[in-house]
């Protein structure tokens, strides 16, 4: 008799606290709304320089669970990805084949309170600055994963990480605040795949060990910060931004760590260093104009001697204006012209104390709904060019079908040239699926 | 005595306005009503594109609208476009989430297709030109108002619109869409006629090309819901989830 009694609590019980919910909820106007996305990928891609075997052949999946409840959202995501072609492809070595083969990451994973005046999110999400085309020049928030070497979508390419981000929101201005309490870093391409780290062939004679440090630890004195604001006037879109945090790009360390075999290290470090920046959007028909200019204080800069490697102080001056032209209503059209400047140079120096870059862009329909996007970017101090097609033809409403190149043009040690090998040809499927 | 007759005649059509009470202006902000409701409010439109008789393409969006001033339009189909969103706040923000930030874009360009934004919008022709009577004029048996719009600014879909309005219940009945050249790009014909928000409105659009008329835009408004929207909803910096 106990026992049923209980078992009878025990079946009550849940009815009792589903009605309880039941009433709740109806007692309040926000009802509690799931939405689930996933994205897949598939990319064939082969070397269009040399020998043409297998660039990539990678399978990637981007993940997101999204709950809303009135004016508070959460969401959780990951992304991972599987390449075939390291292990596969006896140009790349094994430890390639097995430190790059996958990889997980979180995405988005953050808890969201919105008003109309008010946002507060805190947790792993994307921050982005800038009114530029493709290039990073004002989106200094986020690291990046460059094991792609910018090539694809640009969301893919910022790597989430934690941080509060509070944003109050007038009628026509807003200022946002963020703060990432643990600093993390790019993710740059390993030695020996497409895109690594070229500083090898600097130190021919030996061995070299290069390590890169991905975080700090978590502390007071490691944390970064940043403001930004933004208004209208006069139909001027204009934002201005200050932010201190550690360099994303890593620099290096040279030690001689065995004379015979001769061996070194190169280990990476990310100093403290602060960015300012205004941008600006304005149209003057059929024009449209972007501008970005930038100042980051206390940058350092590798530079390679003989048998050496050493890093020297520079503050960095970074220019853009970009002129998008609107008259031809489904395509978007422009050219765009940046400088980063350092204010000083060594002997040696990786970086070029001036780099000019010209890029020109237009993407828009075909045929139908089938879309070409053409990117081409010049470096004039060195000749060397980067050209991007993407021609996207969708097969149905969750699925598109994408035929692409890249090619990297220019001398062994110029900007896009260092990686001509890498350029490729690659066909990519991807599928959308979504619920609520 | 030629060239007295139609002028008087215009004087008389004038005068029959008049006697409403009714400028070509407030003509047009009665045809307004019809297509849509006032104030701030969420609608969806389906947008069906035809070659011949052949749908081309299919998109859904999802509209919020604040007294027509502001406007945010979201795909929510294809799939694949999903979460692209255009803000239409005095200049023209692009959302798009694989890149994560909005991004200005030239007030003409377009989320779709031959449709223009200001089509899916359902932007207010009373908001964005200035109506003159054109003249009166007998279809099918019913009489109508040819009225000509001229764009207040370049924010407007078009330079000039032309719009048949019915003078007995100010029906918006059909439109021709016109270049800053004067070219004529488009007719549109509005029909369909539902209770919207309490009121009777006109719920469907077909747009046909000008010049190759077998191209054809299907517009279903539907969905209407009255929302409390604040000007910073449609400020660009919301518009990030």
């Amino acid at each position: 008799m106990k026992n049923s009694s209980t078992k009878n609590r025990w079946l009550i019980n849940p009815l009792r606290a589903l009605s309880l919910l039941v009433l709740t909820s109806s007692a309040f106007p926000a009802q509690l709304v799931f939405d689930t996305r996933m994205e897949l990928n598939s990319r064939l891609a082969y070397h269009l320089m040399g020998a043409s075997d297998l660039a990539s052949h990678r399978h990637w999946l981007e993940f997101d669970q999204k709950a809303k409840f009135g004016e508070w959202t959460a969401i959780a995501g990951f992304r991972a990805f599987a390449e075939v072609a390291y292990a596969s492809n006896s140009r790349y070595n094994l430890s390639v084949a097995q430190s790059e083969s996958s990889d997980i990451m979180p995405n988005d994973i953050y808890v969201q309170y919105k008003n109309p005046s008010f946002v507060a999110k805190v947790g792993y999400q994307q921050v982005v600055w800038g009114e530029a085309f493709g290039f990073y020049f004002a989106d200094v928030v986020n690291p990046k994963d460059t094991r792609d070497f910018g090539l694809g979508d640009m969301n893919k390419q910022r790597l989430t990480v934690p941080m509060v981000n509070l944003k109050y929101v007038f009628s026509d201005a807003a200022v946002q605040l963020v703060y990432i309490p643990k600093p993390y870093f790019n993710r740059t391409a390993a030695p020996g795949t497409d895109f690594g780290n070229v500083y090898s062939s600097l130190f021919p004679q030996g061995k070299l060990i290069v390590s890169d440090e991905r975080t700090l630890p978590l502390a007071l004195n490691n944390g970064e910060f940043g403001v930004r604001g933004s208004t209208s006037v006069g139909g001027v879109d204009v934002g201005a931004f200050y932010f201190n945090y550690h360099d994303r790009s890593p620099n290096y360390r040279f030690t001689l760590t065995n004379p015979s075999p001769l061996e070194a290290r190169l280990d990476g470090f990310h100093p403290r260093i602060q960015t300012v920046g205004v941008t600006a959007t304005a149209e003057q028909e059929p024009f449209l104009y972007r501008l970005e200019a930038l100042s980051t204080f206390g940058k350092q800069f590798d530079a390679a001697t003989a048998g050496s490697y050493t890093s020297y102080p520079a503050n960095e001056y970074v220019g853009v204006l970009g002129v998008d032209y609107t008259k031809i209503a489904n395509w978007r059209m422009g050219v765009q012209v940046s400088e980063n400047y350092l204010s000083q140079t060594a002997a040696g120096s990786i970086a070029s104390q001036s780099r000019p870059l010209v890029t020109l862009h237009a993407s828009g329909p075909i045929f139908r709904q089938q879309n070409l996007e053409v990117i081409f970017s010049y470096a004039p101090n060195d000749g060397s060019s980067l050209t991007q097609l993407r021609y996207m033809v969708p097969v149905s409403s969750r699925i598109e079908l994408l035929f692409g190149a890249d090619m990297l043009l220019g001398g062994a040690q110029s900007q896009f040239g260092r990686f001509q090998s890498a350029s490729r040809g690659y066909v990519l499927l991807k599928g959308y699926l979504m619920g609520t | 005595m030629t060239k007295i007759i139609p002028s008087l005649l215009f004087i008389g059509v004038l005068a029959f306005s008049n006697a409403y009470g009714l400028t070509a202006q407030e003509i047009v902000a009665k045809a307004d009503e019809k297509r849509g409701p006032d104030g701030s409010f969420s609608f969806s439109v389906r947008v069906k594109d035809f070659n011949g008789k052949a749908l081309a393409q299919e998109n859904v969006y999802k509209v919020h609208s604040k007294d027509m001033k502001y406007t945010l339009v979201e795909t929510v189909f294809p799939e694949r476009l999903a979460g692209r969103k255009l803000l239409m706040a005095g200049s023209l923000w692009l959302y798009l989430p694989t890149l994560k930030r909005p991004t200005r874009v030239g007030l003409q360009q377009r989320l779709t297709g031959e449709v223009a934004n200001g089509d899916i919008a359902r932007a207010k022709f009373s908001n964005d030109y200035t109506a003159k009577f054109e003249k009166r004029e007998k279809l099918k048996g019913v009489s109508y108002y040819r009225l000509i719009l001229t764009a207040k600014d370049k924010t407007a879909a078009y330079r000039k619109v032309r719009l048949w309005v019915a003078e007995k219940d100010f029906y918006p009945l059909k439109a021709e869409f016109f270049a800053l050249s004067g070219k004529l790009l488009k007719t549109g014909e509005y029909s369909e006629l539902e209770t919207v928000m309490g009121k009777p409105r006109l719920t469907a659009l077909v747009i046909k090309d000008a010049l190759q008329p077998n191209k054809q835009s299907h517009l279903k408004y539907y969905g209407y819901k009255k929302e409390n929207l604040d000007e910073k909803f449609f400020n660009k910096e919301s518009l990030a989830d």
